[in-house]
């Protein structure tokens, strides 16, 4: 059961990435163009999700939005995990009074809520893509750095990493291959699971209307859009909803996958993403 | 000849949430080149701190006192940092936990000779060469496999393996034999002996077995909460032991009839006993060992003693 969630999210996932890459290839329909005269039209043999209030193809504007959705999420994720490795890394391994000043800001960090910070950074920062990515790590490589310091605070006084220094390697090899690689496995299924959460956020900020601005579609702002024409023409809403949905289903089935398959069934591991 | 290694008025004190726990107390060692030294002892005794506290691997908060002299020169942090792995090596005594579990280990073998700046071709020869002096079966199918598919005496073979790399001139092994079965042990026990008496380098041996140690040793100093008891040449340790805790140790012996030792477990620290720590339990105890610790006196050649009694 378990491995059939899994293949079914990696295989999902796959899609995504091939909708994202190859996007305009799959459609005849051009997102951008207008169509007044088929204005929120219900989905049919010629636009399979049917047209927006611009009378533009959803089914088009959605593939096009799946390369927003995945490159925020993966460029966001990378950049957090990036940052908060590293830092999680040198606090964890290093002196403990760098590690209680550093724990001691990034408890303070934590205690501010991110949706307002992020809320308030994209405001000031103004709507965009760009914009977005910033509010977006500003705070995101907090829980990544706790994260990796926790598991460095373990793994160093495993006997492998012992052995190491008995036998004379160095720190920094001690650090990046020793500690390092035995974080990852654990690292990859926080990160896919985060990139869940990044991917709701980001579609959140968008429906705010503080992410990616009309014309470009973004499954966020085409939500926003559609909730204003939920009773005459519902599609609008549900279809970008659907695909905002299956998004973070697949990341978080991935994330769950991946921790059976690297943990060991059975084995309990708690990690919970913070907001996927 | 002038020392290897050389243990002056060792104290280690660890920190225990704000409460002082002496691990070592002045203990005094000396190892020539090529010695073999037995240390031996119950567990707690102060055997590992005592490796630990030469090899400059003490944990945060451990307190040293007195001096550590390696071929002449005081270890501090940065030597130390030098002959790790070079000339002084410690053979772990969890062989199960000790290689890295997501690297193969010609991975991990490749690590340690990186620094020896040879070409890649002649690393891996290297390699070979050093699984097969360890007398690995099949030693060129081991460098791809990785930790969870060997066994628990390969594993130890590797370990071995590894720390003889760069022929240091002092080997520490705590416990190389733990774990393993008795056919298996002996087979170590006889290569450590091999490899080591070949490139006439030093040892330390720390184990639980006074048979292992009279079997690789020269010399075997005996160590009861911190302090060393009795030192004494292997040759004479199970027939001239003088110390009451090393005949209770040997008393022990299975074959002798298992008599558990009345070692106890004494007072809540060996700091608030005045006089000798072991007499709270020993048999002889004289009035006066309770007031004042006896010194390490000489009884014979190389053979040194800790007890009011004997002296």
């Amino acid at each position: 059961m378990h491995k059939l969630t899994f293949r079914a999210a990696a295989l999902l996932l796959g899609l995504l990435v091939i909708i994202a890459l190859l996007g305009p290839l799959l459609t005849p329909h051009d997102p951008f163009s207008q169509n007044l005269d088929l204005r929120l039209a219900p989905p049919s043999g010629k636009y399979w999700l049917g047209t927006d209030e611009l009378g533009r193809c959803i089914y088009t504007r959605l593939l096009l939005g799946t390369r927003y959705s995945l490159l925020i999420g993966v460029v966001v994720v990378t950049v957090n995990a990036l940052i908060g490795t590293l830092l999680g890394l040198f606090i964890g391994y290093g002196p403990k009074g760098m590690d209680s000043a550093v724990m001691g800001i990034i408890d303070i960090l934590m205690a501010f809520p991110g949706m307002i910070l992020t809320l308030a950074v994209a405001g000031i920062l103004g709507p965009g893509l760009l914009n977005m990515i910033v509010a977006l790590t500003l705070l995101g490589w907090v829980n990544y750095a706790r994260f990796v310091r926790g598991m460095v605070l373990s793994l160093k006084e495993e006997e492998y990493v012992e052995n190491a220094r008995m036998l004379g390697l160095g720190q920094a090899t001690i650090l990046f291959k020793h500690i390092l690689p035995n974080c990852l496995g654990s690292l990859l299924v926080y990160a896919s699971m985060n990139m869940a959460g990044v991917i709701l956020m980001a579609a959140g900020l968008s429906f705010l209307g503080l992410g990616i601005q009309e014309p470009y579609p973004e499954w966020g702002a085409m939500l926003n859009k559609g909730k204003n024409f939920l009773r005459a023409a519902p599609h609008l809403a549900i279809f970008p909803g659907l695909a905002i949905m299956l998004t973070t289903l697949a990341f978080n089935l991935l994330g769950d996958g991946l921790r059976d398959r690297l943990q060991g069934e059975g084995e309990v591991f708690l990690i919970k993403s913070e907001k996927g | 000849m002038s020392a290897l290694l050389q243990i002056e008025r060792l104290s280690v004190t660890y920190n225990l949430n704000g409460r002082a726990l002496p691990a070592l107390q002045e203990v005094d060692l000396c190892l020539a080149p090529g010695e073999k030294l037995g240390l031996v002892g119950e567990s707690g005794a102060g055997k590992t701190t005592l490796a630990s506290a030469v090899m400059g691997l003490l944990p945060r908060g451990a307190t040293v006192k007195g001096a550590i002299l390696f071929k002449g020169q005081t270890l501090s942090s940065p030597l130390l940092a030098r002959l790790r792995g070079r000339e002084m090596v410690l053979i772990p005594q969890n062989v199960y936990n000790s290689l890295n579990p997501v690297f193969s280990i010609g991975q991990q073998m490749e690590d340690l000779l990186v620094k020896a700046q040879l070409p890649r071709q002649k690393r891996q020869q290297l390699i070979l060469e050093l699984l097969g002096k360890v007398r690995l079966p099949r030693p060129q199918e081991l460098p791809g496999s990785y930790p969870h598919q060997l066994s628990g005496g390969m594993k130890q073979r590797i370990l071995l393996a590894m720390g003889l790399s760069r022929s240091p001139s002092l080997v520490l092994a705590d416990e190389p034999t733990k774990g393993l079965d008795p056919v298996r042990r002996m087979g170590i026990l006889r290569l450590v002996k091999e490899l080591v008496s070949r490139n006439g380098q030093s040892l330390i041996l720390i184990t639980h077995d006074l048979k292992a140690a009279v079997y690789l040793c020269d010399t075997v100093a005996l160590m009861y909460r911190g302090e060393l008891v009795e030192i004494i040449p292997a040759s004479c340790l199970l027939t001239a032991g003088l110390h009451p805790y090393t005949r209770a140790l040997l008393a022990a012996a299975p074959e002798r009839g298992l008599a558990i030792p009345a070692c106890g477990e004494g007072p809540p620290s060996p700091a608030a006993v005045q006089g000798c720590p072991y007499s709270l339990v020993c048999p002889i105890c004289l009035p006066a060992c309770r007031k004042k610790k006896p010194p390490l006196f000489s009884v014979g050649p190389g053979h040194m003693v800790r007890c009011g009694k004997v002296a």
